[in-house]
C-alpha cells in the first residue's frame, strides 16, 4: 500500500460491514441511550503532492 | 521513501443500513438506512485531508461528512411534521495505526454540528477501531 501511495495511486479502504463501528448517543428528547451500529461502504484517498 | 505522505480523502460512500432507534411522541421508531458521504462543500484548511506518518506508524485524517436524513424526514412527515430536514454535517477526527503490512484503519470522535432534530443537547458519535 505504501508503494502505491508513493506512486500516486488512489486507494480505497472498505469498512468491515460485520463490525459495529459507529457508537451514537442520542439526546433525551429522542429517548437518550447509546447504540452501536454497523458501517458499510468505503472511502478513497490519494496522495497530495501540492496544495 | 518519504516518511510522511499527505493525502486527500476523495470519496466516501457509506451506509448504516440498520439505522438507529429513537423515541418520537412516545413511540419507538427506526430511522431507516442512513447514507453518509463526503461533504463536498467543506473547503477549510485540513478538510478531507490527512497524513500517513510512516515514522510514527500513524495515519491521521479529517473527514467532513454529510448524513442524509431524508428517510427520517419521510417518517416524521407521516406523523404530521412536514418541515424540510437538512442533512446532518459532522467532522470525523480520525487516527489509526499503520500496521507492518502498511495497512491502516481510521477511527475517532465525530464533531457533530448542531441540528434541529437533535436539539440543543445534540447527538454524539464516534467511529470505533476495527478488529
Amino acid at each position: 500500500m505504501r508503494q502505491d501511495v508513493q506512486d500516486g495511486k488512489s486507494l480505497v479502504w472498505h469498512f468491515t460491514p460485520s463490525e459495529r463501528r459507529v457508537r451514537i448517543t442520542l439526546p433525551q428528547k429522542l429517548g437518550g441511550g447509546t447504540q452501536e451500529l454497523r458501517l458499510e461502504g468505503s472511502y478513497s484517498f490519494s496522495p497530495r503532492f501540492s496544495n | 521513501m518519504q516518511p510522511t505522505i499527505p493525502i486527500n480523502i476523495t470519496k466516501m460512500e457509506a451506509t448504516i443500513t440498520e439505522g438507529f432507534d429513537f423515541l418520537w411522541d412516545g413511540c419507538r421508531v427506526n430511522s431507516g438506512p442512513l447514507q453518509i458521504h463526503l461533504d463536498d462543500k467543506a473547503r477549510g484548511e485540513g478538510d478531507n485531508r490527512g497524513v500517513l506518518d510512516y515514522q510514527k506508524s500513524v495515519a491521521r485524517a479529517r473527514l467532513n461528512v454529510v448524513v442524509d436524513l431524508t428517510g427520517i424526514a419521510r417518517l416524521l412527515a407521516r406523523a404530521g411534521l412536514c418541515e424540510a430536514m437538512q442533512p446532518l454535517r459532522a467532522v470525523l477526527h480520525s487516527e489509526g495505526v499503520i500496521t507492518q503490512d502498511h495497512n491502516f484503519g481510521l477511527s475517532g470522535p465525530m464533531e457533530v454540528l448542531p441540528h434541529p432534530l437533535f436539539g440543543p443537547e445534540g447527538v454524539s458519535a464516534v467511529v470505533l477501531p476495527g478488529h
